[in-house]
């Protein structure tokens, strides 16, 4: 969870995996909860923080499934997102402070030397709602159908998802198929930049675009099957394509001179003496695929949860996701569940930490061109490893209810290119690392 | 990625499927809510929601099929 | 209804079979004991969602229909008994209940789908199966009841 206006980015695909996950969530209601037609209700509370004091948020969450008899089931979810604090904007760290204007134009904020840049200090709040609705529609044959909206001040997104789910074998295959549209809003405060508009630039030509649109589309084809009584795998295909404004408009990169310095930014409306920033410039469509495994292994008492997902894109990321979860039970109603998940990807074929005057970047009298297509210093898109080692324990309270506590520590390690080894930029690590942790109260009961 | 053995896999998947699996009756373990693929989706969905904003890849993961069974 | 018909007629020889063979691990289910009653014989087990829902409306029916000739046979398959008590704790049936851990009759009954019931007229002969317990069809359930309790001259002309 970046600040709002990076992560105004990121909520259109949040919602997109909360539908994805829906679909997942509205396969059978699991045997214990048919009975009486009440809802089942899962409520957590989720607090986030980063080291270096950058992001916190605390997110609260209500998740509510009824049996509407007949096979049929409504599930309903809200999510509260109230997040503080400041995220990279994309420039490198150097050896010396560097000022930058803030999203509006009107302020500025100063970054020190040795430190990573990161936009001001922000609050945002964000609301998002989905439904759910699955039924038989036909002999072993499912549907599930839903809709979600998100909204915060500068981005809103909604969208539609359907699936189908055949059993065969006896119920011990289940061939899924799914497709999810989304179409998001992207309203960024002062505008969206013009393509590699320059910082100082934007703010005194003004050159705030409207507001900006993506769509996505996600195709999801799956099979389930049952090993043994003990044992159940899943393997899913999904296609992601997505077309339209995928930049993130408040991240910028920094442009280095032949000797490796920053740059006074040239134009003539430079009165303050900025440097020479670039915002950046992500393409337009991006498809993604990905290969996802699950396996669900049945012990004596405990359950083991492994998967396995690669996924690989036309943007040139390709990232393997390991995550291993072990249910150990305790007895009297009680578990621990040890987690930990190994993540590494590689980066975008446009992710620069910074940009080279001559070569990425003309610069003629006042006049800065970019001979790129595309690029971003985006962590994000850079190249890293992360694991996550995590705890969870829980207790059931009654026959229908669950109070559980989860903790995660989630640590990313940049792999990206060196500084140069001279200049401004020397000795700085230009892709910052990171460190999260998050706790989550989680309540679960029949009204 | 190769998409054809990604085909070819699910395909063989497919044709191993019938011989695999427990009678409607034996489904005890799997119908337990451990036994769930996404048994916690709150939990999974926050971890998403994070992990989205924090990685470049996101989502993979799917669907419906095992529990009871039942009706 | 008259596949499961052509389906059921098996069903005969395969609970003779369980009548007149030796050795039964678990269940053994004497139908001589039933002869002139109408017999539910329903497939259960304590993780089987619509079975909370099918045991209370299984109890009404044997309330309304025991002393008109219903007779309830509950078979359990769960594998671990414990759970099979818990339930049983709960839902408090008066009719019996048949342990059959190692699926022995669930096999011969070719049970499909949890839960299952077979329903037998007076003279032992299987008339209708009900795939899983559908809260919509209680009504359609209550009549077939009724039809094998009280339409006898209906189902004698049939087997002419």
């Amino acid at each position: 969870m970046q600040l709002k206006k990076s992560k105004g980015l990121t909520i259109a695909h949040a919602i997109a995996q909360a539908s994805a996950v829906l679909l997942g969530a509205t396969a059978p209601l699991v045997s214990a909860h048919a009975d009486d037609h009440g809802w089942q209700v899962d409520t957590a509370a989720l607090f986030y923080t980063e080291s270096d004091s950058r992001v916190q948020a605390a997110e609260p969450v209500i998740s509510m499934k009824k049996d509407m008899g007949d096979e049929k089931i409504l599930n309903l979810k809200l999510v509260l997102d109230s997040l503080t604090g400041a995220s990279p904007n994309g420039a490198a760290p150097a050896n010396v402070a560097q000022i930058f204007t803030g999203p509006s134009g009107g302020g500025t904020y100063t970054t020190p030397a040795g430190e990573i840049p990161l936009d001001d200090e922000f609050k945002d709040t964000r609301a998002a709602i989905s439904a759910g609705w699955q039924q038989p529609i036909g002999e072993n044959l499912r549907l599930n159908v839903g809709g979600n909206i998100s909204s915060e001040f500068d981005f809103q997104s909604v969208g539609v998802n359907a699936a189908i789910a055949k059993d065969i074998n006896d119920k011990n295959t289940t061939l899924s198929a799914g497709i999810n549209l989304e179409f998001d809003n992207i309203d960024p405060v002062g505008g969206s930049p013009e393509p590699f508009a320059t910082m100082v630039d934007k703010v005194a030509k003004n050159l705030a675009g409207g507001a900006d649109t993506k769509t996505v589309t996600d195709l999801l084809l799956g099979v389930t099957q049952v090993i043994n009584r003990n044992a159940i795998v899943q393997v899913n295909y999904s296609l992601s394509m997505a077309n339209g404004y995928q930049s993130d408009p408040y991240k910028m990169l920094t442009v280095l001179d032949g000797s490796n310095n920053l740059m006074l930014d040239p134009s003539i409306d430079n009165t303050s003496g900025y440097n020479l920033y670039l915002f950046e410039v992500r393409p337009d469509s991006r498809t993604k695929h990905s290969l996802y495994t699950q396996l669900k292994y049945h012990l004596t008492k405990d359950v083991i949860d492994a998967s396995y997902r690669y996924t690989t894109d036309d943007w040139g990321v390709n990232s393997h996701t390991l995550d291993l979860k072990y249910r150990w039970e305790l007895g009297h109603a009680m578990y621990l569940e040890p987690h930990v998940r190994w993540y590494i990807q590689t980066e975008a074929d446009f992710y620069k930490p910074y940009l080279q005057a001559g070569s990425d970047v003309a610069i003629v009298g006042p006049t800065v061109t970019s001979n790129l297509d595309a690029a971003s210093a985006d962590p994000r898109l850079g190249s890293f490893d992360a694991t996550t080692f995590g705890v969870k324990y829980g207790i059931g309270l009654s026959k229908d209810s669950e109070l559980n506590f989860r903790i995660e520590k989630y640590d990313q390690k940049a792999n990206g290119p060196a500084a140069p080894a001279t200049g401004d930029l020397a000795g700085q690590q230009l892709q910052p690392d990171l460190s999260a942790m998050w706790l989550q109260i989680g309540y679960s009961f029949r009204w | 990625m190769n998409k054809t053995l990604v085909l070819v896999l699910m395909a063989s998947l497919l044709g191993a499927c019938s011989s695999l699996g427990v009678k409607p009756w034996e489904r005890d373990l799997l119908a337990k809510q451990s036994m769930q693929f996404n048994a916690y989706p709150v939990d999974s969905g926050l971890d998403d929601h994070i992990y989205f904003s924090k990685e470049a890849a996101s989502g993979g993961r799917g669907f419906g099929g095992g529990g009871c069974g039942c009706n | 209804m008259s596949t499961i018909l052509h389906r059921l007629l098996l069903l005969p020889v395969l609970l003779s079979a369980v009548l007149f063979s030796s050795a039964h691990a678990t269940a053994d289910l004497n139908l001589d004991a039933y002869k002139g009653k109408v017999v539910y014989i329903d497939f259960w087990a304590s993780w089987c969602g619509p079975c909370k829902q099918s045991f209370p409306w299984m109890k009404a029916m044997h309330e309304k229909y025991n002393k008109e000739g219903l007779v309830i046979l509950a078979v359990n398959v769960d594998q671990e008994k414990k759970k099979a008590d818990d339930f049983l704790k709960e839902f408090t049936p008066d009719f019996p209940v048949i342990f059959d851990s190692t699926g022995t009759l669930a096999t011969q009954f070719k049970v499909q789908t949890m839960p299952s019931s077979y329903m037998l007229d007076r003279e032992g002969k299987p008339r209708f199966r009900h795939l899983g317990f559908h809260d919509g069809k209680r009504n359609v359930y209550e009549k077939e009841i009724r039809d094998l309790l009280f339409d006898t001259t209906k189902s004698s002309e049939e087997k002419r």
